[in-house]
């Protein structure tokens, strides 16, 4: 059996592979496709996670979350702790796998901080809450948060 | 012996034959009219499962992947033949590769000798499910679209290196799921008239000629001694290699290749091959801890047991068990009953289940169609909504995404039609158990139809058993979890 170098090598097969054209060819058109559909990119239009001073926590009830109708309460701050209110907060709660059409719901209220919303926990399994916030003045803000309904 | 194509009994279709279809399938370039527009596809999959929202619901990668593709392979398979393996997109890189090989590596190399039976693909199922389970490839669209990546560059190295498509016949993972799925097809490639072959000198369906640029069969199935679908890729080389136009795409009874064992050209008897055997025991025991993994019960037994919280150890045990103590325990015992029962003292157990193991092949398609329409029927329009987003997403404008779309029928409408599924597989593995136990013992007298019972009796009890198990299964809530432990993978 020849090693790996030999099968390569111009003893084996005529020329060694390095040399070879059409293989060059072919990688080069494998990157430059690859660089194209990179500088595409998919722009996606509703990032879920933003970078910001604010400070947005998440209750359940009940806990931890079962299958059917449960409550969220979200509490947000700014960077001195002071609560927000007046914000609007739409809800979209996505299962973590393939198949499972999406929850939407808004919260309301906001007093000291905390909104609150009904939520209907279609399956168990793992769901991912992205929070999506308009503060009052116009910002948008955005958070994802894990949860595991059982 | 038997010719293929006679086996089964009266002809009662011919695909190739048909006006429109056949004469489709009869252009030199239709498998690659169909396989085009699965790469426009992949490419898509990769695409966004780099690029996109790493959200499995939203993405093109996990919706397509792992609700599509999986629920319309075994629908077809059920419905028609191996038609992925026809339209593989795959293949088509491969083809470059083996221009490379043939212009550049003087024909390349034999098929290496560790390479030569269809343990790589049973080690690369294991493998496969492993890690399915444990970096939840369901959820991650990364990770899917690696996967399509690894399978394009797998597929174009091997096959350039080697001859004799080593990818599809020992390799490929997706290829084995097929060609057992395929048992159960209504249609194979198979001779319309024997008669012809027994004439035939030029061999043309397994030889490749430079003056037609005809191809035959890569995978070293002889038309004449084909029986079945195992190894078969609908490629249809032979199909146009054949001089005679004397290779069909034919209806059969489904399950009925499994009633006997015969020489098969480029396998062999099945009851001879290990490889094959180990390939069948993965692929149906991993039908049921593949569903397992995916129901409420396995979350709670985890979190009972002591010293199994953590993922690999917990999976770890689950695979231990589900592919390797439960299938020896079974089949030895359902093999040492049936042997004493059918008074084949003279084989040796192994021997004996290697016998009837194929029979199981059914009822383990079964259980993947259950699964795996199960999730199709569930979110099958969700694609809609997500196409419309990757558009909206690349600028298209007026292009809005309507998430209502959901499910293909009603919630209360999976249950029946996946036991459906379940009884359909259990059915066609009782009549092949019964079949095989016909064809070894006979039934010439009363004795000998009372060993005919009795050696099938515990392959229809564990097929019962199996039955159960799948119902059982298929009756827990759904309960995909284990996301979040590996979110930090991509």
């Amino acid at each position: 059996m020849p090693g790996a170098r030999q099968f390569f090598t111009a003893k084996a097969i005529g020329r060694p592979l390095s040399s070879f054209t059409g293989l060059r060819m072919f990688l080069a058109a494998l990157l430059a496709l690859s660089l194209g559909l990179m500088g595409c990119g998919r722009a996606q239009r509703a990032n879920p996670v933003t970078q910001d001073d604010y400070a947005v926590s998440l209750a359940i009830a009940p806990s931890p979350p079962v299958v059917g109708d449960g409550r969220l309460r979200i509490t947000i701050a700014d960077r001195q702790g002071r609560p927000v209110t007046d914000a609007r907060l739409q809800i979209e709660g996505n299962m973590s796998h393939a198949g499972m059409t999406p929850v939407f719901t808004q919260a309301a209220g906001g007093e000291g901080g905390a909104y609150s919303a009904a939520m209907k926990w279609t399956m168990a399994g793992d769901w991912y809450l992205d929070v999506r916030v308009t503060l009052p003045d116009g910002r948008i803000i955005g958070r994802r948060f894990e949860v595991s309904v059982r | 012996m038997i010719a293929a194509g006679q086996v089964y009994g009266r002809r009662r279709l011919d695909l190739l034959a048909r006006p429109v279809i056949g004469r489709f399938l009869h252009w030199r370039h239709a498998r690659t009219a169909l396989q085009v527009p699965l790469l426009v596809v992949a490419g898509l999959v990769v695409f966004d499962g780099l690029f996109g929202p790493q959200l499995a619901p939203k993405n093109l990668a996990t919706v397509g992947v792992w609700l599509h593709y999986r629920g319309l392979v075994v629908l077809a398979l059920l419905a028609a033949g191996n038609l992925f393996c026809m339209a593989c997109p795959f293949m088509l890189p491969r083809r470059f590769g083996r221009w490379l090989r043939e212009r550049w590596l003087a024909g390349g190399r034999p098929t290496p000798a560790l390479l030569r039976s269809k343990w790589p693909a049973v080690v690369l199922l294991v493998v496969f499910f492993y890690s399915y389970e444990y970096f939840a490839l369901w959820a991650s669209p990364w990770l899917t679209a690696w996967i399509a990546v690894g399978y394009f560059v797998a597929a174009f190295v091997v096959d350039t290196l080697f001859r004799g498509a080593t990818f599809c016949k020992r390799i490929c993972p997706l290829g084995q799921f097929n060609f057992l799925g395929s048992l159960v097809s209504p249609l194979e490639i198979a001779v319309r008239r024997p008669e012809t072959c027994a004439a035939c000198r030029t061999r043309d369906c397994i030889q490749t000629r430079a003056a037609t640029r005809a191809r035959g069969c890569e995978l070293a199935l002889f038309q004449p001694r084909k029986v079945g679908n195992m190894d078969c890729t609908f490629c249809l080389d032979c199909v146009h290699a054949c001089p005679h136009d004397n290779i069909g795409l034919i209806g059969r009874l489904p399950t009925a290749e499994l009633w006997s064992d015969p020489y098969r050209s480029g396998i062999g008897r099945f009851s001879q091959r290990r490889d094959l055997a180990a390939l069948v025991v993965v692929l149906t025991f991993g039908a049921f801890v593949n569903a397992l993994a995916m129901i409420r019960p396995i979350y709670e037994l985890q979190g009972w047991l002591p010293g199994f919280a953590a993922r690999a150890p917990w999976l770890g045990l689950v695979f231990l068990i589900g592919l390797g103590v439960l299938p020896v325990t079974l089949l030895s015992a359902a093999g040492f009953v049936s042997r004493g029962l059918g008074g084949e003292t003279g084989v040796t157990v192994w021997a004996s289940v290697r016998r009837y193991l194929l029979a199981l092949a059914p009822l383990a398609f079964g259980m993947w169609l259950a699964h795996y329409a199960f999730h199709f029927l569930t979110g099958a329009l969700t694609i809609t909504p997500v196409v419309q987003s990757f558009l909206a997403d690349l600028g298209v404008s007026g292009v809005q995404p309507y998430w209502g779309w959901g499910p293909l029928v009603p919630a209360d409408w999976l249950f029946p039609i996946e036991a459906f599924f379940l009884y359909l597989g259990a059915f066609g593995s009782a009549v092949a158990v019964f079949q095989i136990a016909r064809r070894h013992i006979g039934e010439g007298n009363l004795e000998a139809r009372r060993r005919v019972l009795g050696a099938a009796l515990p392959w229809l009890a564990l097929c019962l058993l199996l039955l159960a198990a799948g119902l059982w299964i298929m009756t827990q809530p759904m309960e995909m979890r284990g996301t979040f432990v590996l979110s930090s993978v991509h």
